[in-house]
């Protein structure tokens, strides 16, 4: 159920009332199944739908010159393109990393919903705040010095992600990205990823295999990445 | 396509067993140029950096690097 999966994500920062979880229940929700690097939206795309993340990861993207730029990632629960809701064109792409499944919700019924809540306005506009927060980070994290770091910071964030999302097992969490989808998140060579994991998994600080990660030395991993997880803001507003 | 190695020796080697899957030689090289930025990781004063590219066949490029710590 979407609406679940979304509620289970938010639920360590906003209670819900049980008129606002009816709502965000009752939302009809059209399944859409992706396969690796399928589209969801096209840059230029009007949609009239926003979708919710089922399983699976997506993720956003542009192409920039003869570079191909994954801006950032999206994971089960997450709305990957909530800014269609007021800004009518899309000025980027929303790309499948690996197959994943997608709930569509017409725009009108989320405005609907958002009208008659403003805890549900104050929880979606403190989605498109997180997703800014992500944004940031991003950008701190491409400027870093060596690859070593970006991919690490990329590993740590996905399993505090996936954590929140409770989709984290004993450190071990699901992660179809390929070489290609990491180099394009972080900036560097498909070469230099190769190098980079090998490094990492040498140090003892991750085992990758069969799309499953397992974080084996948090602490140093942390620290290689220079990740620290408050930009992920799970803390109850006050 | 032919596949390409990137073998790197320095203080921290890496022997590239995947390799990677590019069109011809001058993609080849891009990618070596690209790959010159593992020494902000790897290469301390007074060590030294080198890539090999290869295909199959052997060697196809070589970039080295020379530091010296003068003081």
């Amino acid at each position: 159920m979407p609406a679940s999966l979304f509620i289970r994500r938010i639920q360590h920062v906003v209670s819900l009332s049980p008129d606002d979880r009816w709502a965000l229940g009752s939302l009809r929700v059209v399944e859409r199944s992706l396969a690796h690097r399928e589209p969801l939206w096209r840059e230029g795309d009007q949609p009239r739908q926003c979708a919710v993340i089922l399983s699976g990861f997506l993720c956003r993207h542009k192409v920039a010159g003869d570079r191909d730029q994954i801006l950032s990632f999206c994971v089960p629960g997450d709305f990957p393109d909530l800014q269609t809701l007021y800004i009518s064109t899309i000025d980027h792409s929303v790309l499948s990393i690996g197959a994943s499944r997608v709930g569509l919700i017409s725009r009108d019924q989320i405005r609907g919903i958002l009208a008659g809540s403003q805890t549900l306005t104050r929880l979606f506009w403190r989605e498109t705040l997180l997703d800014s927060a992500i944004f940031r980070e991003w950008v701190c994290n491409v400027a870093a010095p060596d690859a070593l770091s970006r991919v690490a910071h990329l590993i740590c964030e996905m399993e505090a992600r996936l954590a929140i999302a409770g989709l984290v097992e004993n450190g071990s969490f699901s992660l179809p990205f390929t070489q290609h989808d990491i180099a394009s998140a972080c900036g560097i060579s498909t070469v230099h990823v190769n190098r980079t994991l090998q490094a990492l998994r040498k140090r003892g600080l991750i085992a990758w295999s069969d799309r499953t990660v397992t974080v084996l030395d948090r602490k140093a991993l942390w620290e290689v990445g220079e990740f620290a997880p408050d930009y992920l803001h799970q803390h109850p507003p006050r | 396509m032919p596949r390409y190695f990137f073998h790197i020796s320095c203080s921290d080697p890496f022997d590239d067993e995947e390799g990677m899957d590019l069109p011809d030689d001058a993609t080849a090289w891009v990618e070596a140029k690209k790959l010159v930025r593992d020494i902000e990781g790897s290469l301390s004063p007074g060590e030294e950096w080198r890539l090999e590219v290869a295909d199959k066949a052997g060697p196809v490029f070589v970039i080295s690097l020379r530091s010296e710590r003068v003081r």
